[in-house]
Parts: structure tokens; sequence; C-alpha cells
């Protein structure tokens, strides 16, 4: 196939299988913690990362990293503020990241193609660097992931409940903040800072159409991200189109074609195979 | 008596804002006991359990667990709590009976241990306990209000904990799940000697099966003997509407 002779498209797809595991992977959990929102938060922080980082002349990645993982801490202590209001956080997040990021973007000026690359996504835009710093996050977030999952899922269906069986809730809703503002900053560099928590949460919303276990429901989500990554990435190089946003067009097109068979199904079981038949 | 307390309160004044719900209360319950706590709504009978459990900090007073003051307590899976909300859960949650009782199981053991198979085993005898079986693969949030309170039994009951903290655990479910339910609490008291705390408004369920029955009115515990509780004590006093007695 010609999209392996690239170089540049190797590392998208490499850096894409990555992403397409460990969005999903946090997304799951945020979703069902209902925190969607959380995720465009982080990726604003993110973007103003990226704007410091063309300011300061660093690695636009590891800067939208300190970003991310900054913002994640001020989100939590917000969040823990306004307990009543957890989604208040978000949005004051959301706002001042985006605030902060167009006044550090006037200030770096002429590097506006770099800035765009970010906020919509980019294939040729994966450097070997990114490629190491995004495969160091995939397998902390795995691992993480893997070790944790049991007080993740506590958490997530009862946090009191958790809290009582002597799990630590605060630190590990700390680090599971974490893990989501490192998964979002590497992210970006493929999907793009507007869509990121797009590809968190819609395979998260084809898991739950289809899940019969909360085991089944994170391999779906997985799945779903890893095809959608997959397909969106060839789909964008061989129509020219741009990956993030075909990525997520994708992604919601799984969705919609999950919804659809499920509906299918449903009224075929309730009017069983010979309704409709005229003899 | 020489048994110590598994659960006192001393001297426990509580308020939220300025409103005192407890003033200088003091209670201790014993191994074995059923201890009932009722009183009217808004009296802080709920209030009452999540200071046991350290759930909530008294201004005045100390809450103490096995003899331990709460803030320094770890030994959780030596309690079992139901909260009244247990039921309130995201209904379209993705997890089935068997997940939501295994992640429970031997969490004592260290957060981030995998479930063995001896884990499963004790998760598959706590589900056939409460009767659930058939429907151990079944997403809980499929399941009746009576079923899926059985389900949270099930969890808190795999660690087999020492004591039992349920409130009010008999709400927002159909008689025939509230009796089934009731049957299992007195079997699992009487069978196991576990300890039972349980708020409820039920009185009459509460006077029949409790061994201890304590009554909080104007920020006070008030102890009485269940017996004075019974339907025809109540009638006698005139007290059946406070309790709604038909």
């Amino acid at each position: 196939m010609d999209i392996f002779q690239y170089e540049f498209m190797q590392r998208a797809l490499a850096a894409g299988i990555v992403i397409g595991i460990i969005c999903p992977l946090a997304g799951i959990f945020l979703v069902l913690r209902r925190l969607s929102l959380l995720g465009d938060a982080l990726s604003h922080i993110s973007l103003t990362g990226v704007a410091a980082g063309l300011v300061c002349s660093i690695n636009a990645t590891l800067s939208a990293l300190v970003f991310a993982l900054a913002g994640s801490l001020g989100i939590e202590y917000l969040r823990r503020h306004y307990t009543q209001y957890a989604e208040l956080a978000i949005a004051l997040a959301m706002s001042g990241g985006m605030g902060l990021a167009v006044v550090l973007i006037s200030l770096g000026k002429g590097n506006t193609a770099t800035v765009l690359s970010f906020l919509f996504g980019s294939i040729v835009a994966v450097t070997p660097v990114d490629l190491y710093i995004i495969f160091a996050v995939g397998l902390l977030v795995c691992v993480s992931v893997m070790l944790l999952y049991r007080p993740l899922f506590y958490i997530s269906f009862d946090e009191e409940g958790a809290k009582l069986a002597g799990i630590p809730i605060n630190k590990v809703n700390v680090y599971f903040m974490l893990l989501t503002a490192v998964t979002i900053a590497v992210s970006m560099r493929i999907v793009g800072a507007l869509l990121v928590s797009s590809l968190m949460t819609i395979p998260a919303a084809i898991s739950l159409q289809l899940a019969n276990s909360f085991k089944a429901a994170v391999s779906i989500s997985v799945a779903a991200g890893l095809i959608s990554v997959i397909a969106g990435l060839i789909l964008s190089f061989y129509l020219s189109l741009a990956p993030g946003g075909t990525i997520i067009l994708f992604s919601l097109l799984l969705l919609f074609l999950t919804i659809g068979c499920k509906k299918a199904t449903r009224s075929f079981t309730l009017q069983g195979p010979s309704a409709g038949a005229t003899g | 008596m020489n048994k110590n307390p598994v659960v006192e309160l001393r001297n426990v004044t509580f308020a939220y804002d300025r409103k005192i719900i407890l003033d200088e209360a003091n209670l201790k319950v014993y191994p074995s006991d059923f201890f009932s706590i009722v009183g009217p709504n808004g009296s802080g009978k709920s209030t009452l359990i999540k200071i046991m459990l350290g759930l909530l900090k008294p201004q005045k007073g100390e809450a103490l667990l096995f003899g331990q003051d709460t803030n320094c307590f770890n030994q959780w899976h030596r309690l079992g709590y139901l909260s009244q909300k247990a039921t309130a859960f995201n209904p379209t949650f993705p997890g089935t009976v068997r997940e939501i009782v295994g992640i429970h199981a031997g969490i004592k053991n260290g957060l981030t241990r995998r479930m063995t198979g001896q884990d499963w085993e004790k998760v598959d005898a706590a589900i056939e306990r409460v009767g659930l079986s058939h429907q151990r693969n079944s997403l809980v949030g499929k399941l009746s209000g009576g079923q899926q309170q059985r389900v949270f039994l099930a969890r808190i009951l795999v660690n087999q904990p020492e004591i039992l903290l349920l409130d009010e655990p008999l709400v927002g479910i159909d008689a025939e799940a509230q009796e089934s339910l009731q049957h299992l609490l007195e079997d699992l008291h009487n069978s196991q000697k576990l300890t039972i705390i349980m708020v409820t408004h039920d009185i009459a369920y509460a006077s029949q099966t409790a061994t201890r029955l304590v009554c909080i009115h104007h920020q006070r515990i008030f102890e009485h003997n269940p017996l004075d509780y019974s339907k025809s004590a109540l009638q006698e006093r005139g007290l059946t509407q406070l309790y709604h007695f038909h």
C-alpha cells in the first residue's frame, strides 16, 4: 500500500494506534463519572502549553504536557472547592485556558501554522521525538489503568462506597486526572485540541450501547477508538482531509450505525421475524 | 456487660451550619446487637450512622469503631455500609452483578491486586447468599429495586464484615422484596451473629426484630425496650400516627 511508503505516515499510524487505545481507555471512566467535558477543558489548557512552547522555543508537545498536568491539578482543586458545582471547575478551566492560549498565540508571531496543526491535528506533525513521548505516555496510561482498574471501577460506580472500602479516593482521583491530562496533551498532535475530547467520549458512547458488562464496555470502547483512528487516518491520507476531523466523523458514523443496528435488532426481536410478512 | 462496644459515641455534638442535630449524644453498640435507629424525618438518623462511620466529623466528642477513633481507623473491611442512596446509582452503568460484588472482594489485600479464583468463589457465595445466583451475569441497572438492594448487600457481605450498617434498606422496594430482605437480615443476625445497625422507618419491623432500639428526638438519643414500640404498645399511647401505623 502506498500509505506505508511515507515515513511520516508510518509515524502517524504508530502514534494513532497508541492514541486510539489510551483516549477511550481514559474516556470510558470520564463518561461514567459524568466528566465528559473534562477532556475539552484539558485540551484548551494543553493548547495554551503549545502556544507557550512556541513563544519560549521549546518542544510544543512537552510544554503542552506540563500545562495539562498543572491544569488537571487546578481543576481537581476547584472541583473540591465547588463540590456541588463540579462542572463549574471545568468551565473556568476551559475559558481560562483558551484566553491564555489566544494571548500567547498573538505573542508568538509567525507560528500560526504550528498552532493550527495542534488545533486541528496533522499527520505530518508527528516528529520522531513526539513518537517516543507518545509511546512512553501510552505505556504509562495502559499500565496505570490495568493496575488501578478496580479502584477506578469502584469510584466510577460508587464514590462513597469506594471511600468506605478503604480506597484513597482523593489520591486515585488526582492520579487519574494527571493520566487524562497527559493523554490529551499527546493526542492533540494527531486529532487536534478541538477534537481530542471526542475521541474520549464517542467510543465510550458506542460501548454503552453494546456492553453487557464493565469489562466489555472497556474493550468495546478501545476497539471503537482504534478502528476510528486507523480508518480515519487512512481515509484522510487518500482523500486529503484533516485527520482529526476524519477520525471523529468516522467514530460518529460508527456510533450512528451502532444505534441504528440496535434499534433495528430490538424492533425485529419485539415484532418477531415473521412480522410484516403478507402471507 | 463485659463485652467491649464495637461502635461508641462519646458526648457527640454535631450541627449542619448552626442547626444542631445531635447534642452531647452517647451510645454504645455491642457485638451481636441488632440495633435499630428510629425517629421522625430530619431527626438525624442518617447523620448518626455517618458519624459512626467517620463520614461526618462531629464538632465535639468522639466516635469510636472497635475502640479506635474513626479519624485513625483503617480496618474498613470489618464494616459493611449500605447507604440510603445505594440504589440511586446511574442505572445505565454497564456493570454486572458479579462485577459489582467483585469490586469489593479482597480489596483489603491491596488495591492493585488482581482477583483470584478464591475471590470469585467468595463473590459467587455472597451472590448465592442473597438469592441472586440466577442473575449474576445481569446488568445491575436492569434489576428491580429489591434485587439491587440485594446486590449491594452481597457486595458488603463478600468480605465477611463484623458489622452491617444499613441506612433505610427497606425504602423504595415493594412489600414482597421488603419481606424477603427482612428475612435475610434476620437470618444473617441469627446464624452468623452479625452486629446489625439499621436506620428504619418501619417501627413494626424494628420492634419485632431489634434487640435494642433507639429513637432520636430533639437532638437526643433515647433508648427504649423494642417491645414498647410494638403496635399494641403504640396504640395504647396514641402514637400510631406518628409512626405511620395503619
